[in-house]
């Protein structure tokens, strides 16, 4: 009887809660990386992505309570402290070859078109179905077969196919936007 | 000059497969060929994919980095511009930052805590935190957990919001010229006050006021070195201010930035709440077509637990949404479903607008006994904090139904009760009840005025504006 009510007893409702984050992750691993991935693929100097990286983790204990995915917030927050970092130093460029303003603005810096394309395909990834994701992954990253993304990814090679032109259609729409 | 290619043009496949590289087939090189040959329409094609597939294969490369389960070697660095003696003390340690922040969580609480007990225990909160080490923490946390206390009494989170920003004033200012940014600096702080006070002001129906208070907190987070984050707070925070002055083409906008900024931020609840916002704004001007789908990612990107009651009134939105659109029994469930979620998380003030939609779903699939039923019961049920307008409203529902019914009577009396209480109804000044009452003396009361006056007051609520046209006193 009394293991009758107790499975009948309204469920006791969880106490609504930030997750806790694993700051021993994000503070050991993750800045270490963010740092890496700023110096090899952007061309910056380690020191401005030890600063950059600073910077941004202190953003992240600012706004502590309304980030509930402090990676995402970090890598995406990363990426735009180094545009900005990007932009400083062309500045500084133009300024120190004594470049009149226009022209200056006309050189582009790689690196900071790299940074752009970075953010622009993680918001345009969060647009689509992460299964499409993958499939675009596995065709155009990991240069699989149609086949083998077929096989890796349960759908039927039609399906693939077809999945790839509509992501690739609407992320198209993404970075041009 | 470009010559001209009569051949047929390559296909998708063939001209992705030349884009991500792959081992030349005989269609790649055929394709390679036809864009060699001067076909600008399929050069263009060409480039497009390539551009993209570069793109993906630099997001891929990146996160490989973050990824990767050994951190990768990094070139020596060269001797940089600044001392080497210099550089080690410019960074503060992260660890320390972090403990700082851990030790503030507390007293953010507290003065949330004495937010809500009165003035006094207030002052003695912000007092208790004079010369700590994370009191600019604390306040920075307060401000930005004092959401909960805006739903129970906006005054005291309005009152807390100014409080805020007066203490702030004596934290360390942010050094946005500097290398790296001062952790919790003033203008964070009074950043996110400033949110406070327009969320409290939006709680108190203060529409205009919310939007103005987001104006200096604009301010604020540029001068504190905001990397986009804060201006889409603020996007977000003006959006639904402007959504509720009825300003939606202007809503819109700031509403979509703000989406996009939080997507690119990756997270998920905020993209949740400025989907259902930008829903609710699209089925507030009648676009329930396009209001769909924004209900839809926005259930499914709110978490469960910790945003209860966004998903409760999404829910109803999306089915008040299926019933506009004339699909009762999606209407029927999906408003089950957020009765359910209400009832279970005891939000009785959500109850009132899903049973209010309920009974309307009977009234539109002409049931009208079943929705007189349940009209009257919301109207005898209400409380003191059920809004006043959508109690006119369903009244006059009530009286549609007897009408409907032929219980002329009932409607007669119904109506008269309106009349009334003319003084205290929110829509007492309109033209639309003036004919009603008239109508009612002369003995031209059908179900069809009714209807007419309703849909007129229920426009007016929505914000649409035209001028009301008289149905029976033409003339």
């Amino acid at each position: 009887m009394t293991e009758q009510r107790k499975r009948f007893a309204p469920a006791e409702l969880p106490l609504p809660a930030r997750p806790v984050w694993n700051w021993e992750e994000l503070n050991a691993k993750f800045r270490p990386r963010l740092i890496a991935a700023g110096v090899i693929r952007f061309g910056l100097t380690q020191d401005d992505c030890e600063d950059a990286a600073q910077t941004v983790f202190l953003k992240v204990l600012a706004m502590n309570p309304r980030v509930r995915d402090p990676k995402a917030y970090l890598r995406a927050a990363f990426l735009n402290q180094c545009n900005n970092v990007i932009e400083a130093r062309e500045r500084r460029r133009g300024r120190e070859s004594a470049l009149t303003d226009h022209l200056a603005a006309t050189l582009i810096d790689p690196a900071a078109e790299r940074v752009k394309t970075v953010s622009a395909v993680t918001s345009a990834y969060k647009q689509i179905d992460p299964k499409c994701r993958q499939v675009i992954k596995s065709y155009c990253v990991e240069d699989m077969t149609l086949a083998e993304t077929a096989e890796k990814s349960g759908y039927s090679p039609k399906t693939v196919w077809k999945r790839i032109q509509e992501c690739l259609k609407r992320m198209r729409a993404c970075l041009a936007s | 000059m470009p010559r001209l290619v009569t051949a047929e043009h390559p296909s998708e496949t063939d001209l992705l497969n030349l884009a991500t590289g792959r081992e030349p087939g005989e269609a790649t090189v055929a394709a390679r060929e036809h864009v060699d040959g001067g076909c600008r329409l399929c050069a263009r094609r060409l480039h497009d994919l390539s551009h993209l597939v570069s793109a993906v294969k630099e997001e891929h490369a990146f996160d490989a980095i973050l990824e990767s389960e050994v951190v990768p070697e990094l070139p020596r660095q060269a001797m940089g511009r600044t001392l080497p003696f210099v550089r080690p003390n410019a960074r503060v340690s992260v660890e320390d930052i972090y403990r700082l922040s851990q030790a503030a969580e507390k007293p953010a609480e507290l003065i949330l805590q004495a937010a809500r007990a009165g003035a006094d225990e207030l002052a003695a909160a912000l007092r208790s935190l004079d010369r700590k080490p994370y009191r600019g923490f604390a306040l920075l946390y307060a401000a930005q957990k004092a959401d909960k206390l805006v739903a129970e009494d906006p005054n005291k989170a309005l009152t807390l919001a100014r409080l805020l920003c007066e203490e702030a004033a004596t934290l360390q200012a942010a050094n946005s010229k500097e290398r790296i940014s001062t952790p919790a600096p003033r203008q964070a702080v009074q950043a996110e006050a400033a949110l406070l006070e327009s969320q409290a002001l939006l709680q108190k129906g203060e529409a205009k006021a919310a939007r103005e208070a987001v104006k200096p907190a604009r301010g604020f987070f540029g001068e504190s070195g905001d990397l986009g984050f804060g201006a889409a707070l603020c996007d977000y925070y003006e959006g639904a201010a402007a959504s509720f002055q009825r300003d939606y083409a202007f809503a819109e906008k700031l509403l979509k930035r703000s989406l996009a900024v939080f997507t690119e931020f990756g997270q998920d609840h905020l993209i949740g709440r400025a989907e259902a916002a930008l829903g609710t704004l699209l089925g507030n001007k009648g676009d329930f077509e396009r209001s769909l789908p924004h209900f839809d990612r926005a259930l499914n990107a709110l978490d469960a637990v910790s945003e209860s009651q966004r998903i409760t009134m999404a829910h109803n939105n999306r089915a008040t949404t299926f019933m506009r659109l004339g699909r009762f029994d999606e209407a029927r469930a999906t408003f089950a479903k957020a009765l359910n979620l209400a009832r279970r998380n005891s939000q009785s003030s959500h109850v009132f607008f899903i049973r209010t939609g309920l009974a309307e779903l009977d009234f539109c699939r002409g049931r009208y006994q079943r929705a007189l039923q349940a009209f009257r019961e919301i109207v005898r049920d209400s409380n003191p904090l059920a809004s006043e307008r959508l109690l006119v409203l369903a009244r006059l529902f009530a009286a549609e139904c007897l009408a409907r019914l032929g219980n002329f009577g009932s409607m007669c009396h119904e109506i008269e009760s309106l009349r009334k209480n003319r003084q205290e109804n929110p829509f007492g000044p309109s033209p639309a009840l003036g004919e009603l009452f008239m109508c009612l003396d002369q003995g031209m009361l059908d179900a069809d005025l009714i209807a007419h006056v309703r849909e007129y007051l229920q426009d007016e609520e929505n914000g649409v504006k035209r001028s009301y046209r008289p149905l029976r006193l033409a003339g």
